[in-house]
């Protein structure tokens, strides 16, 4: 679905994206580690088309991409049910169909066709109204940048049963998170990204018997 | 685009600035339409319907012009900030349409700010018995429209570039000076060496907003529009809306 080779990008003579190559195949959740100013947020806009890459190949297996970006502001005066209206209809979809969309991923995020608007919603709400709309269309590729960041106990808990039943529907996720736990309990592989640079592949087989944390632990200490 | 501009003007429908700009423009068309002003120029009081018209055009002109500049200020950078621009362009809109179309529905949310106030300058022809220039009133808007088109096109896309405040301020410097224009090109021909010099190249730079308001007012008045200055305000609104093809938010 998705194949990165050699990745770079270079913002005024500083690289911040270092030769980056993965592959996350079809129904996969792939994840990108790292500290701040790792690279994995610019290597998702890259793969988004946000961001020109400087070198590198990108091969997509799809045009319907969805994405999450990380707490984006929704317009407050919306209801959750409007927002996603909206963002259907940018989409191409006409009325009654964004009408339609928004009904179906109100109900699949667990999210209530209130008159709320979004400016009275919760952080875990928001998230999960990031990732209804990253959802419109059905699409077979998801790019989430910090899905959990900020939820309470419940919300994070909520969130992972969710991503984790989208994997199950055949979806490919790729996931830019801090919270190693989480993405222990969603993902099957992924890449630790320091400085822009690959540092280590993690494959929950392969590195069976030792924990997401140990391995994020090690590598760390051995960059430094 | 029409969803964007659809939601544009929703938004900008909420926005408490609109509101108010409507209200102190309609507070200052009472109060200078009411007979109460005591408007003078070198001693002489302004008064009757011919003297006072022209005053009234300027306030609703002003009063719109600056609205437009403080409606689009702010409405690149806040998408930029709220991270609601991504969501659009990983849907297959471009940047120059985004922006246009935030602008657009900047221009609109003027526009019915604008409608309102001359709605209320009609009902002064009317009590004034000029209801028979109601007819031009639509005309002159529709001109007047020119001017608020070109400090939102002018406010967006320095906003694309600059900060707010840097962008703010330069629309305003183009605005002042647009409203002021002969009065600087009265005040340029007082001085000599590099103060006139500098008056002209502002007069040169900016566009005469002053002589769109007062081919507007003359519509209602009767007089003919001066076509080479409206051809000219033309040509700077286009100049400046090709900028939104131009200009590019870097990397954003």
């Amino acid at each position: 679905m998705l194949t990165i080779k050699n990745l770079t990008k270079v913002y005024d003579k500083k690289t911040v994206v270092s030769g980056v190559s993965f592959t996350v195949g079809r129904g996969e959740a792939f994840a990108l580690l790292g500290s701040n100013g790792a690279g994995k947020t610019t290597t998702i806009r890259m793969i988004l088309g946000l961001a020109k890459k400087t070198a590198g190949e990108m091969g997509i297996g799809t045009d319907a991409i969805g994405y999450q970006p990380e707490s984006p502001g929704f317009p407050p005066f919306l209801t959750g049910r409007e927002v996603l209206e909206y963002y259907a209809k940018l989409q191409g979809m006409n009325k009654a169909a964004a009408k339609e969309e928004a009904k179906r991923l109100l109900m699949l995020t667990g999210l209530d066709d209130s008159k709320t608007k979004t400016g009275h919603y919760s952080k875990g709400m928001l998230q999960r109204l990031a990732l209804a709309q990253a959802l419109i269309g059905d699409p077979a590729l998801l790019i989430l940048d910090e899905p959990t960041a900020g939820l309470d106990a419940v919300g994070r808990v909520e969130m992972i049963r969710l991503l984790c039943r989208l994997k199950k529907e055949g979806k490919t996720i790729v996931i830019n998170s801090h919270i190693l736990s989480d993405i222990e309990r969603i993902c099957d592989k992924g890449l630790l990204l320091d400085k822009g640079r690959v540092y280590r592949n993690w494959d929950r087989y392969a590195d069976e018997g030792k924990s997401l944390e140990q391995i994020f632990m090690e590598t760390m200490e051995a960059v430094q | 685009m029409i969803t964007l501009i659809q939601h544009g003007l929703q938004e900008r429908a909420r926005r408490r600035e609109l509101f108010v700009f409507i209200a102190l423009g309609l507070l200052l068309l009472l109060f200078l339409g009411s007979g109460n002003a005591a408007l003078s120029v070198n001693g002489e009081p302004i008064t009757g319907f011919t003297m006072l018209f022209p005053v009234i055009m300027h306030v609703v002109n002003a009063t719109l012009c600056i609205l437009a500049l403080v409606l689009s200020v702010h409405t690149i950078p806040e998408e930029y900030r709220r991270k609601t621009s991504h969501l659009i362009w990983v849907r297959g809109i471009s940047q120059p349409a985004y922006h246009f179309s935030l602008a657009l529905a900047n221009f609109l949310a003027v526009a019915l700010a604008g409608l309102i106030l001359y709605g209320a300058v009609g009902l002064y022809l009317v009590k004034n018995g000029e209801g028979a220039r109601l007819g031009a009133l639509l005309l002159s808007f529709g001109m007047l429209s020119i001017n608020t088109g070109i400090i939102t096109s002018l406010t967006s896309v320095l906003s694309i570039v600059w900060p707010p405040l840097v962008a703010g301020l330069l629309s305003f410097f183009v605005l002042l000076a647009g409203i002021l224009h002969p009065v600087l090109e009265w005040v340029s021909y007082w001085f000599d060496g590099w103060t006139a010099s500098v008056l002209r190249a502002v007069l040169r730079i900016t566009p005469d907003l002053d002589a769109i308001r007062s081919m507007a007012t003359g519509l209602i008045q009767g007089t003919a529009p001066d076509w080479h200055g409206l051809f000219t305000a033309l040509l700077w609104l286009y100049g400046i809306s090709l900028l939104f093809f131009v200009l590019r938010k870097k990397e954003a």
